[in-house]
């Protein structure tokens, strides 16, 4: 796992109010109970807040797995 | 400390069973990362199986309030709702857009307020079939109060759009408007008895352009302020049972670059940003505040370094600062300021200072910076006593309850002692810089009240005026009865006047201690018992030679065949032990007789503060002939009332 990777593992586990361990690498909306559609948007707001980024409408409604989320994020922090 | 562990631990025993031991292990977690927001919700878990509710939902409000995106809220919400038990109060947020985070912010905020309550959301633009069709889901929820709020662009798209609109069909769309919204509204307060209603009023469109220039007519501002002076004058003072919020105003207040974020709009519908929606859940809160009775009526006020700069005791009278155009005197003036804007709206002051009494008053009387004066102050407390005892002192001497109070201090030490041993009085952290005083006075939205009446600017005088008629008793040598006599009390009971309803609902809604039932009513329904021939409302005016105290009792009663029920009968404290009880009780039997009853009934149900009412109907000559759980049933016949007389030293005026 990368660094990124792994503080965003921290972020959704921090926000959605599960375990790390919870979060695999298929990690997404829908396969984890508690990342909903709306609980997503809450996330989305906690990652830009952490990574100090801001992320596009289009970003944020395609980014709804651990993987794209986590190459959505590596592209902008570079 | 491993906090992931010690989380994983206390989670263990508290799921054992052992909420206690797992409360200790969760509060060093809290002690190395306050808010952490899991940590938090097992405090909040551990408080509400220890039966803490108050302290459960002050940890869930300041955790959820230290992470304000809608997903802790929603947590936080869900938690309070699974383990809360019986809420305070029900409410519905209706309105279009997407509802669920405004409701959750708001459970959020009224659990900072020590309130409460289960909160649901309506559907997403489904707000007016809700408001029309009893059967809709929110009925189901049994609210309360309805929130609505209603999305401007929506409702007024030629206001909005339309750069070039004539003022006339401008008016025209806005009256339209306003006429569906009230069409809705009637409904559902006729198929909803006692429904209260609270309404957002027309809010800012988010990326309108500005007129460059002077023509101020077609300025949006300018248009949005025509709207809501429109819904105001329609709804406020025509349909009792609806209170308007200023929508515009909170927003303002939030900043309006912040309406709202576009991607979430864009995305889901969220109408408004965490940070309005926290805002506008702090005004929500204030109404089931004030709806609940739990607005503070009194500020106790420190002196040394909280009215004023310096130390009275060591820099002198003149020597203090407070006033003036330099700092820190300004400040200090500015925080008076708005402790007058206070007392203007009701609120009680009173201080509570170690220093030597003289020393003291001598500021109030001389200082010339001084804005509060010595008759602002209803009572005060300056001696070396400590706060607490004197707090309780001033509490009874004002007859009110220490869970009205509001206490200001500068000193960290005061505060502190004050929570422990008076944890019901609201005693909050003060700014450390007193530039930041009068701001701060200002966001404490304790002691609101649903409507501002004649006798709330009134009332500091009124409390001074019990001053002066306690020193007449004391002059009157102990002859209690003389010193009724010298009073020149006129009492004044007749039937409610349209004019003085909704003092009615704020008298009945605030009284505590002499008051039968405690049930606390809306507009809607006083206004409906004020048009029905069934109920009589009687109102009871009280003055004497030191001043008048205004609408201060109230009875409620129901024609039932031959027997006037008295449903509740309440009377302000500032009025009582002068005989007015009896007066009213008097007024009330001429009432029953003039409609041609032949009994009277009554009902007393205990409430933790309405002792001093308990056996106010056996005094006047009812029988007691229910009793169940301290709660008692009263009847009475005419024949056997008829010898009750008003007191001599009365002079009662009643419309019977």
């Amino acid at each position: 796992m990368t660094e990124v990777q792994s503080k965003i593992v921290d972020v959704i586990a921090e926000t959605l109010m599960i375990d790390t361990d919870d979060l695999t690498p298929t990690a997404a909306m829908g396969v984890v109970p508690e990342w909903t559609s709306f609980a997503h948007l809450s996330l989305m707001a906690a990652i830009e807040e952490a990574f100090e980024i801001e992320l596009t409408m289009d970003e944020m409604s395609k980014a709804t797995s651990l993987e794209t989320l986590t190459s959505t994020v590596q592209a902008k922090v570079g | 400390m491993d906090i992931r562990e010690e989380i994983k631990h206390a989670g263990a025993l508290l799921k054992s069973g052992d909420a206690k031991a797992a409360l200790e292990v969760i509060r060093q977690v809290l002690v190395v990362e306050p808010n952490h927001l899991r940590a938090s919700l097992i405090a909040a878990e551990c408080l509400f199986a220890l039966d803490l509710k108050t302290d459960a939902l002050q940890v869930l409000s300041t955790a959820a309030i230290a992470a304000p995106y809608s997903v802790t809220m929603s947590a936080v919400s869900r938690l309070i709702e699974k383990r809360g038990g019986e809420p305070s109060i029900r409410a519905v947020v209706i309105g279009h857009g997407t509802l669920e985070p405004i409701a959750d912010h708001l459970s959020v905020a009224a659990a900072g307020m020590g309130i409460h309550a289960s909160v649901k959301a309506g559907e997403y633009d489904q707000w007016a079939r809700e408001l029309m069709d009893p059967s809709s889901d929110i009925w189901q929820h049994k609210p309360q109060v309805v929130f609505l709020t209603l999305d401007t662009a929506t409702l007024l798209p030629h206001l909005v759009d339309d750069a070039l609109l004539s003022m006339t069909s401008m008016l025209a769309e806005i009256d339209d408007a306003i006429l569906i919204i009230k069409q809705m509204l009637t409904s559902a307060l006729a198929s909803q008895p006692g429904l209260q209603l609270v309404v957002h009023g027309f809010g800012h469109c988010p990326n309108v352009l500005p007129v460059v220039g002077g023509d101020l007519e077609n300025h949006p501002a300018n248009r949005l302020a025509i709207a809501n002076q429109r819904l105001r004058s329609e709804i406020s003072s025509r349909l009792p049972g609806v209170i308007l919020l200023d929508q515009a105003g909170i927003e303002a207040s939030v900043g309006l670059s912040q309406l709202r974020d576009e991607r979430l709009y864009f995305l889901a519908g969220i109408r408004f940003t965490d940070a309005l929606m926290r805002r506008m859940a702090e005004y929500q809160s204030s109404v089931l505040t004030a709806l609940l009775g739990k607005t503070r009526k009194c500020l106790v006020l420190d002196c040394d370094h909280t009215l004023w700069g310096g130390v009275v005791g060591e820099d002198g009278t003149l020597g203090v600062h407070v006033g003036g155009s330099s700092n820190p005197g300004n400040a200090f003036a500015a925080f008076q300021k708005g402790i007058k804007r206070l007392q203007s709206r009701g609120v009680i002051l009173s201080v509570l200072s170690k220093n030597n009494e003289q020393d003291a008053l001598d500021v109030f009387q001389k200082h010339p910076g001084m804005l509060l004066r010595e008759a602002d102050i209803a009572a005060h407390r300056i001696n070396w006593n400590d706060k607490a005892s004197n707090l309780t002192e001033l509490a009874r001497e004002l007859n009110i309850g220490t869970d009205s109070m509001v206490f200001l201090d500068d000193n960290p030490m005061e505060r502190a002692l004050m929570r422990q041993v008076h944890p019901e009085v609201l005693t909050p952290e003060l700014p450390t810089d007193p530039s930041g005083y009068a701001s701060f006075l200002s966001s404490l939205r304790v002691f609101e009240t649903l409507h501002l009446t004649g006798e709330d600017a009134n009332r500091t005088k009124s409390y001074a005026e019990n001053q002066q008629r306690a020193s007449l008793e004391k002059a009157s040598g102990g002859d209690y009865n003389a010193y009724l006599h010298s009073l020149g009390i006129r009492v004044q009971c007749i039937a409610s006047q349209s004019g003085s309803l909704s003092r009615i609902t704020q008298l009945i809604n605030k009284t505590n201690q002499f008051n039968a039932i405690t049930r606390r009513v809306t507009d809607a329904e006083v206004a409906e018992m004020h048009t029905s021939s069934d109920w009589i409302i009687i109102e009871t005016h009280v003055a004497d030679r030191f001043g008048d105290s205004g609408l201060t009792g109230v009875a409620l009663c129901e024609r039932i065949g031959s027997v006037l029920r008295i449903d509740n009968i309440l009377l302000s404290c500032r009025v009582l032990g002068r005989g007015v009880e009896t007066a009213l009780m008097a007024c009330i039997v001429k009432a029953a007789v003039a409609y041609g009853c032949s009994s009277i009934t009554g009902q007393y149900i205990p409430s933790a503060k309405n002792a001093p009412i308990a056996d106010y109907f056996e005094k006047v000559g009812f029988s007691s002939v229910a009793e169940a759980d301290g709660s008692k049933a009263y009847t009475a016949g005419i024949n056997q009332l008829s010898k009750l007389e008003s007191p001599a030293w009365i002079t009662l005026e009643t419309s019977w």
